[in-house]
């Protein structure tokens, strides 16, 4: 009459708390051992050579060969006076079902850079006095070129760069880059939230900058 | 009056209950097989129209014309001398192409405001879409001239197509969007539902691929 325990009950072992430490220490090893909580650095963006397919979802694109070479003010004439020009040649299949001007291609380009960090096109901007590189994107043609590229079709696309110098003498090919970094976006079927419309944009980040989805580097030619 | 009859005839009834029910039930999954998906609520209403005939949207009326298929073009600009009068050419432009070009006239007319078709696509069997080529300049087409009420104005169109695509193809013509202040706001933010008129090319219309065709423009 002692006791209220009954007899024959065995003694509990106090064994919540110690696993619970236990399970503590564990998850705290495994954390350090996998290089603890500091941010993970951001992951870089593929790496395509020249000539290889890039997916951007609207385009298949391969940024075949940049060349730097002189061409005639007026095609019909050859007389006339000489510039010099960077030609980017790319092959582009467009996969959406119907044509699609080239200023989509030309936003898709996130950045065209040479080697020292210039930048040779800014897409959407208009050729100003401060501007230094003009640009034109174009799929040439017998008689007269076009801008559109048509659908489930590869088309040869050429970006010409040229250098405007304010001085009166025109820029050489010594005064072009030998070697481009070009990083590609990535399209994606938007729908508008409010009227359900459906249009191709960019895929953008977590810092609404455009992400790129491969970064190509190109060995700049020079023509003989 | 017997307990059996009564009985039966409460079974009967419920057994028409249930039949009734499944059958309202069947014919709302049924129902369900007409809602439209998300393709065809983005869909623009198409008018259509067989070869040669009228196609009617609300907003503009469109038949298709003389229809040419050529492997190039020759593009004049000419001008008429002052001196003598005689009209002379200016500048020829020859504009080749791998593929084959469709120059379609297409005459359009407005019951009400008048209006411009501002796009045109030559839409294959398939239902793949080539925009109007912008490798012929619109001074020798007149595209984007107005279609207005009262007569019927012709307005050319040129496309590049690969030969195969050309088969069992329409030419679609659509006018803009008429949402005003919207579109200035928001550019092609609510340009769905755009009325648009489908024209059937007929076979014989592109069987025979000219090696050249001329178009004009004065100066």
């Amino acid at each position: 009459m002692t006791s209220s325990v009954p007899r024959g009950s065995r003694r509990r072992r106090p064994i919540l708390v110690p696993a619970v430490v236990l399970l503590a220490a564990a998850s705290l090893g495994a954390v350090a051992a996998l290089g603890g909580l500091r941010e993970a650095p951001p992951e870089k963006p593929p790496r395509r050579a020249a000539g290889q397919e890039i997916d951007q979802d609207v385009f298949r694109t391969k940024i075949e060969d940049a060349v730097v070479h002189d061409v005639a003010f007026d095609a019909d004439d050859p007389s006339a006076p000489k510039h010099t020009v960077l030609d980017l040649s790319l092959k582009i299949y467009n996969n959406a079902e119907v044509s699609v001007p080239l200023a989509y291609l030309e936003n898709s380009l996130l950045r065209v850079v040479s080697r020292d960090g210039e930048k040779l096109m800014v897409p959407g901007s208009m050729p100003g006095a401060g501007d230094t590189w003009l640009y034109d994107t174009t799929v040439p043609g017998d008689g007269a070129p076009s801008r559109l590229l048509p659908p489930k079709r590869t088309s040869s696309v050429v970006l010409r760069l040229r250098k405007q110098s304010s001085s009166e003498t025109e820029p050489g090919a010594d005064q072009y880059p030998d070697l481009l970094d070009i990083d590609v976006g990535r399209y994606e079927n938007h729908e508008d939230h409010l009227t359900g419309h459906r249009t191709a944009q960019l895929v953008r980040g977590d810092d609404d900058k455009p992400e790129i989805v491969a970064q190509v580097t190109l060995p700049v030619r020079r023509a003989a | 009056m017997t307990s059996g009859g009564s009985h039966g005839r409460r079974l009967l009834r419920r057994l028409g209950n249930g039949a009734v029910a499944l059958a309202i039930g069947a014919a709302a999954v049924y129902a369900h097989t007409f809602t439209m998906d998300k393709e065809d609520l983005d869909a623009p209403l198409t008018s259509r129209a067989a070869a040669g005939g009228v196609a009617s949207t609300g907003r503009f009326s469109a038949r298709l014309g003389k229809v040419v298929a050529a492997s190039s073009l020759t593009l004049l600009t000419t001008g008429t001398d002052p001196d003598s009068g005689h009209v002379k050419i200016r500048k020829s432009t020859r504009v080749g192409t791998r593929d084959v070009f469709v120059v379609a006239s297409v005459s359009a007319t407005s019951p009400g405001e008048p209006t411009r078709l501002e796009n045109a696509w030559l839409r294959t069997a398939d239902g793949i879409d080539y925009t109007a080529t912008d490798r012929v300049d619109p001074a020798f087409t007149l595209a984007q001239r107005p279609v207005q009420k009262g007569w019927w104005v012709d307005v050319v169109f040129v496309f590049e197509v690969p030969p195969e695509a050309v088969r069992g193809a329409s030419i679609v013509v659509s006018a803009p969007s008429s949402n005003g202040i919207y579109d200035q706001i928001y550019p092609n933010r609510y340009n769905q539902l755009l009325p648009e008129a489908a024209l059937a090319l007929s076979a014989d219309d592109i069987d025979d691929v000219k090696t050249s065709w001329q178009l004009v423009a004065e100066e």
